[in-house]
């Protein structure tokens, strides 16, 4: 690194450089549009933007060791269809309602424990793996629900997610103690910083005698808990499972996780570039919804967003140059 | 003597550190020049510079008289310098023919000509004495010192007017860096320069026509190298004072067996068997095992820290059989490993040096999984303080320290966790010489807790001053034990080279 590190120094934390893009694009769109302040309008922004941060924030730390999971749109998927089928097959009259949030998780653990067999233990390249799990998993989805949509919920599970609480949108509040317990995770434990390690590299946790496989075996099951964590959320939102409820959320949360900041080649990661990559995700697709542009656009910006927080985090222009 | 080089006040500033502040430096033709400094002094820097590797913060290089600017590596490359980095950058997956030519490949007629290459890379390894590496076979899975013989290979069938090479000795065995020295006086007679950086002093006043000093990124002092030069005068130069007995360290009684091999054989690298080995690691016990390149010396440290598997024969831990899968048996055994491969298996180059310290000891340091920052960096101090290593390095990534003191971090996490059998894979690799001292003196004082260190070293006097026992590895048979004093340096090479047979083995121990 030399001088060019000077110029460009502030880009290593370029995270916080998506603050004030966030605040603009707020500014502008509360002057463009009537409906943007509007409080359905900031509500729907809210469980957007929240579904994306649960997975996001565990993805954060996925990614940050190195990992990548593709699966969890289709997790989400089957998570909201299973806590569907709960309530039709009847079970919350022997486990109660709430029983339906324990096995939209456990299915989430579920997936999450076949991927990290898949990926710790038998070795396989993660992308692969999950990609291969995506399309299995979606394919239960649309098997389970044999390609409907359920509805049906018990309005007490509906309130979990989607009531308030000193008026903040309950998917905010479980949305925000994920990422802090993200954060936490990754910032504070020991769990977190072999994270970083393996992430960083992985042969040398294995020569210090670290148990690497349980460690990514973890991660895994981590990510999908939190993938049925948001497949309840989002089945809650809507008051119904669709079959291709959470298409795409994968693309989604990883776009979020690099536009924050974490390095894809592992070893780095912040989850509170994460918060603000996803919160200025929803704000870009919902104004485009607001703004009457066609949304097939959202996607082509979506992936422009990427490319440039690509480019700006990139070690060429940060001078951050392996010796 | 013409200059090709010469570089005048060069200054180097990184975030938060002067690594050089202007430095003047100046290569004749013919000229072998050497480079010293305690870590962290700026000497790779001061090359990566020459090399156009990075971009000095300010001075100028004039080379064959004219100024010039490397914009980057390619651009120093073709004004004729050629360079060789701290640490080998091969591709592990590729044969040695194909990483030789990597970039540079010969074409016939019909595309590359690959009976053209090979017969250039024996040549060309021959030219090193080292016709035993197999243009053919896997570089990944060569020994630590022929890979940096095919990395030096590579760039001299480059070609170039200046070869700078940093630590070129620091993984070679006292013969290959013999046949290094060969190619250096050889490079000499066609006037071509070199530059190299080296911690063995006795190696600089072997082959150097000069030997430059950096101090803290200043240049201060520059020796002709004639009969008066001597290794306190360069030691004083260094250091600023000197370094009294390399090899002192405590001598403690010996305890308990602990580590045991009884006939253990294992596959090296290349696949071959050794000779049965069974060694005996007392606690109190510095052993020391040794012997050529490619014997199996690293391979069994990694047998003895579950990396690789046992072939044959019984592991005993304080006369328990043990059986290591992995590492983790080790860790649970409390058999610890410093790796001779710090970028590789030692360090995570994205954590900070504090982090690398204490990546095995997170457990003691931490309460219901979090980590207790500030008695980690109590941890850290004390240490750092232990080898001598600036307070400020500790918060720094560990990709961005210098050469010596990563080593130091790697050496630090096996002193901090609770191994007690402590695995030295050439240890004191490319650190100065006062760290030397005190990472002996640091295992010393480690033996004298009742633990045991098994040091494994292709480097005699190392070997012969700090070790309690010593084994000699070699292709014809595994000698020894050899009781301290037992051997001396005539000796020792005897046996390595096998023109003597084991004369003076002491009593199996028991
Ligand atoms: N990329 C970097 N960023 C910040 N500081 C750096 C960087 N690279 C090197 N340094 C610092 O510059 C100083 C000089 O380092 P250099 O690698 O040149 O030392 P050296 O003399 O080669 O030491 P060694 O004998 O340990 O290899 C050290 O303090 C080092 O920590
Ligand atoms: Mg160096």
């Amino acid at each position: 690194m030399n001088s060019q590190n000077k110029a460009f120094g502030f880009i290593q934390d370029h995270h916080l450089q998506l603050l004030p893009v966030i605040l603009l694009v707020a500014v502008a769109m509360t002057i463009l549009s009537e409906s943007f302040m509007t409080s359905q309008n900031m509500i729907n922004l809210a469980n957007r933007v929240s579904i994306n941060l649960i997975i996001a924030s565990g993805m954060t730390l996925l990614i940050t060791s190195e990992g990548i999971d593709l699966s969890v749109g289709s997790t989400v998927g089957l998570s909201a269809v299973g806590a569907a089928i709960y309530f039709q097959n009847g079970w919350d009259a022997s486990f109660g309602p709430y029983g339906a949030i324990v096995f939209g998780v456990a299915v989430g653990a579920a997936i999450g424990l076949v991927n990290g067999i898949l990926v710790a233990l038998i070795g396989l390249p993660a992308f692969i793996a999950t990609l291969g799990t995506m399309l299995a998993v979606r394919g239960l989805v649309f098997i389970t629900s044999s390609g409907r949509t359920i509805m049906g919920f018990d309005p007490r599970f509906i309130e979990v997610f989607s009531g308030f609480t000193f008026g903040i949108p309950r998917a905010v509040i479980v949305a925000g103690l994920t990422a802090l317990v993200a954060a936490y995770v990754l910032n504070k434990t020991t769990t977190g910083r072999l994270l970083q390690g393996l992430g960083g590299n992985e042969r040398c946790l294995y020569t210090a005698g670290i148990r690497v496989k349980r460690l990514k075996l973890g991660s895994y099951v981590m990510m999908g808990m939190l993938a049925g964590l948001a497949g309840l959320t989002l089945a809650a939102s809507m008051s119904a499972a669709e079959p291709f409820a959470g298409s795409w959320y994968e693309l989604d949360a990883i776009a979020v996780v690099v536009m924050g900041g974490t390095a894809l080649t592992g070893g780095r990661g912040t989850v509170m570039g994460t918060v603000l990559g996803a919160i200025l995700l929803g704000l870009v697709a919902n104004s485009i919804i607001l703004l009457g542009i066609s949304a097939y656009y959202q996607t082509f910006v979506v992936g422009l967003m990427i490319l440039v927080a690509i480019v700006m985090g990139s070690p060429v222009l940060t001078g951050a140059r392996a010796n | 003597m013409k200059n090709i080089l010469t570089a005048s006040k060069i200054c180097k500033q990184y975030a938060g550190t002067r690594a050089l502040n202007e430095v003047d430096f100046e290569i004749g033709e013919g000229e072998i020049l050497g480079l010293i400094g305690e870590n962290g002094a700026g000497k790779s820097t001061l090359m990566r510079i020459l090399c156009g590797i990075e971009q000095p913060t300010s001075g100028d290089i004039v080379m064959h008289g004219k100024p010039v600017e490397f914009s980057g590596p390619q651009a120093a490359q073709a004004e004729g310098i050629a360079m060789i980095p701290q640490e080998v950058l091969l591709v592990d997956e590729l044969t040695v023919v194909e990483n030789i030519f990597l970039g540079h490949e010969e074409s016939g007629a019909f595309g590359l000509s690959k009976r053209q290459m090979l017969a250039d890379t024996r040549a060309i390894l021959a030219e090193l004495d080292s016709q035993q590496v197999d243009p053919e076979h896997l570089t990944g899975n060569l020994p630590k010192g022929s890979q940096q013989m095919v990395a030096i290979a590579r760039r001299v069938m480059q070609g170039g007017d200046v070869f700078v090479m940093d630590e070129p000795t620091a993984s070679l065995t006292g013969e290959e860096t013999q046949s290094l020295f060969k190619l250096l006086k050889k490079l000499k007679g066609e006037g071509k320069a070199s530059v190299f950086i080296s911690h063995r002093l006795e190696e600089m006043l072997e082959i150097c026509d000069r030997i430059v000093v950096l101090r803290d990124g200043e240049h201060v002092g520059n020796f002709i190298n004639d009969d008066t030069l001597t290794k306190d005068k360069l030691v004083a130069a260094m250091v600023g004072s000197a370094v009294a007995n390399e090899f002192a360290r405590t001598v403690s009684h010996i305890g308990e067996l602990m580590l045991e091999t009884d006939k253990v054989v294992i596959s090296t690298f290349q696949g071959r068997k050794t000779h049965p080995i069974s060694i005996q690691a007392h606690a109190g016990e510095v052993v020391g095992i040794t012997g050529l390149a490619g014997v199996g010396k690293t391979e069994l440290a990694h047998v003895l820290s579950g990396l690789r598997p046992v072939v044959e024969g019984e592991l005993r831990l304080r006369g328990r059989p043990i059986t290591l899968r992995s590492p983790v048996d080790a860790l649970k055994n409390k058999i610890g490993l410093v790796s001779e491969d710090r970028r590789a298996e030692g360090l995570v180059l994205e954590l900070t040096a504090l982090a690398n310290m204490t990546l095995t000891s997170l457990k003691k340091l931490s309460r219901l999984g979090r980590i207790e920052k500030d008695r980690e960096r109590q941890l850290g101090l004390l240490m750092k303080d232990k080898l001598n290593m600036r307070t400020e390095y500790l918060g720094r990534d560990a990709n961005h320290l210098s050469g010596g003191n990563q080593q130091k971090v790697v050496i630090i996490r096996q002193l901090c966790s609770e191994a007690e059998v402590l695995l030295l894979d050439e240890p004191t690799k490319g650190i100065d010489i006062g760290a030397k001292a005190e990472v002996y003196r640091l295992i010393g004082d480690l033996v004298a807790e009742q633990k045991a260190a098994i040091l494994f070293s292709s480097e005699p006097q190392e070997v012969l001053g700090v070790c309690d026992k010593l084994y000699v590895l070699t292709s014809h048979g595994f000698l020894g034990p050899y009781a301290k004093g037992a051997l001396d340096y005539a000796g020792l090479m005897a046996l390595e080279f096998g023109t003597a047979t084991s004369d003076t083995p002491m009593e199996a121990a028991e």
